[in-house]
């Protein structure tokens, strides 16, 4: 196999024409340096020729968030998904195809149906997304960006090329407003103010997802009331009052599309 | 460029967006202002695009062929594999069509294949989002009197998906 140096930029460039919004690079250093995780999750525990991680997301659209019709948001909930396991496959390959050895990982660490019986992913692409400069981890376990807050999903790729690792973001971007909190159906987050980050009861936050079939059962809630992220400014959607107005009465609800459709 | 907002504001022609979806997958790309719909009055108001989502002044609509001996194969599962394909396809074109134009400052959002919802039709079948209705008014086809969407001169069938954009755009020609 022929071996060809990439450069960052080349590597930008390749993911992004491949679907990629966010990307960003991690050396495996960065696990051990701020000890955030159990070691037995560290990339080059779960991979040893492992030295950089590729961090690479793309958004969820704030107005398919909003919405009250489930369906829909389901349906950018997989397709998003599709999406970027088709570009860290392919970006794997890619690094594969000039001799660098490359992984992806999949974008459910968890498999279907075992969260209830063991909810531990088998990478945290949170974890990865931070250490790669794309953002900072807010209250509420997500990765809060500058560009789409914490609207957006995520993938890895873990890769033996050594490659200079991105800023990490310095400055706090989730303000513990804690509307998430407040907005959340199932009450899934808790703790005090001066914790870095709230507790997350999963089981609860599961409970929502497992009924997830019908028109009004969609969730997101965390994620729509965050006041951060440009999207925000982009679809002109800057207040978050309305969100509780619906949650009480889902008749009143004028937030996302779809939101005249009645009946 | 960025905008007061912060955010990036580029002016886009037709053809780009046009250049832009074909590299995407679609083989077909009509636009439809939203005036159309209350111009024909063929859908109900409460389904017009501008009542689904108040910013939308044009609807991007893209097309790919159902390739007709998949239509007629004795086999199901390759029509049924044809569908699956194409629908897909077409999520992921409309879907990162609707993020460019978004990283160009231009809001806009994306209305996957089914916007019935699984399972959802055996009780409530109505979509928020006629596909069909748009590709009639984006001039890619026509809606038969039966309610079939066909394209051409002979008729054949296209899978259709549809992005909702504030840019207002001209529209194509219809029928």
């Amino acid at each position: 196999m022929v071996r060809r140096e990439l450069t960052k930029e080349e590597i930008v460039r390749t993911a992004r024409s491949l679907g990629a919004e966010l990307v960003g690079f991690a050396p495996v250093a960065r696990w051990e340096e701020y000890g955030d995780l159990p070691e037995d999750f560290y990339p080059h525990r779960v991979w040893p020729l492992t030295r950089t991680v590729i961090a690479m997301a793309v958004p969820s659209l704030l107005p398919i968030v909003e919405t009250k019709i489930s369906h829909l948001y389901r349906s950018q909930y997989n397709n998003t998904n599709s999406l970027l396991d088709e570009v860290a496959y392919r970006l794997a390959a890619f690094l594969n195809r000039n001799g660098h050895a490359a992984i992806n990982i999949c974008r459910d660490g968890y498999g279907p149906g075992t969260t209830r019986e063991k909810p531990v992913a088998a990478f945290a692409h949170v974890w990865a997304g931070y250490y790669a400069g794309l953002g900072r981890i807010g209250w509420n376990h997500t990765l809060v960006t500058r560009e789409f807050g914490p609207r957006h999903r995520l993938v890895s790729v873990l890769t033996a090329l050594e490659l200079e690792g991105d800023p990490m973001v310095a400055e706090e971007l989730c303000n513990r407003c804690r509307l998430c909190e407040k907005a959340c159906p199932t009450q899934a987050f808790s703790g005090k103010k001066s914790d870095k980050y709230s507790h997350m009861d999963k089981f609860a936050c599961m409970s929502r997802r497992e009924r997830f079939t019908g028109p009004l059962s969609h969730c997101g809630f965390c994620l729509k009331v965050c006041p951060m992220g440009d999207d925000r400014k982009l679809y002109q959607a800057v207040k978050s009052k309305k969100y509780f107005d619906e949650a009480k009465n889902p008749g009143a609800w004028s937030s996302g599309v779809g939101a005249s459709i009645t009946g | 460029m960025k905008g007061d907002d912060g955010l990036a504001q580029g002016e886009l022609s037709r053809i780009e967006i046009i250049s832009q979806a074909r590299s995407l997958g679609a083989e077909f790309v009509g636009f439809a202002p939203v005036g159309r719909w209350e111009e024909y009055g063929d859908v109900p108001a409460a389904f017009h695009p501008h009542r689904i989502w108040p910013p939308a002044a044009t609807v991007i609509v893209l097309g790919v062929p159902i390739r007709l001996p998949f239509g007629d194969a004795s086999s199901t599962v390759l029509g049924r594999e044809q569908f699956r394909v194409t629908n897909d396809l077409l999520d992921e074109a409309a879907y990162r069509l609707a993020v460019w134009l978004n990283g160009n400052g231009h809001q806009a959002i994306n209305i996957p294949r089914d916007s019935n919802g699984e399972n959802i039709a055996d009780y409530k079948p109505v979509e928020v989002f006629s596909h069909a209705w748009a590709g009639h008014y984006a001039g890619i086809g026509r809606v038969d009197r039966n309610g079939t969407f066909v394209a051409g001169e002979g008729g054949f069938q296209l899978n259709l998906v549809s992005i909702l954009t504030a840019l207002p755009l001209e529209g194509d020609a219809t029928d």
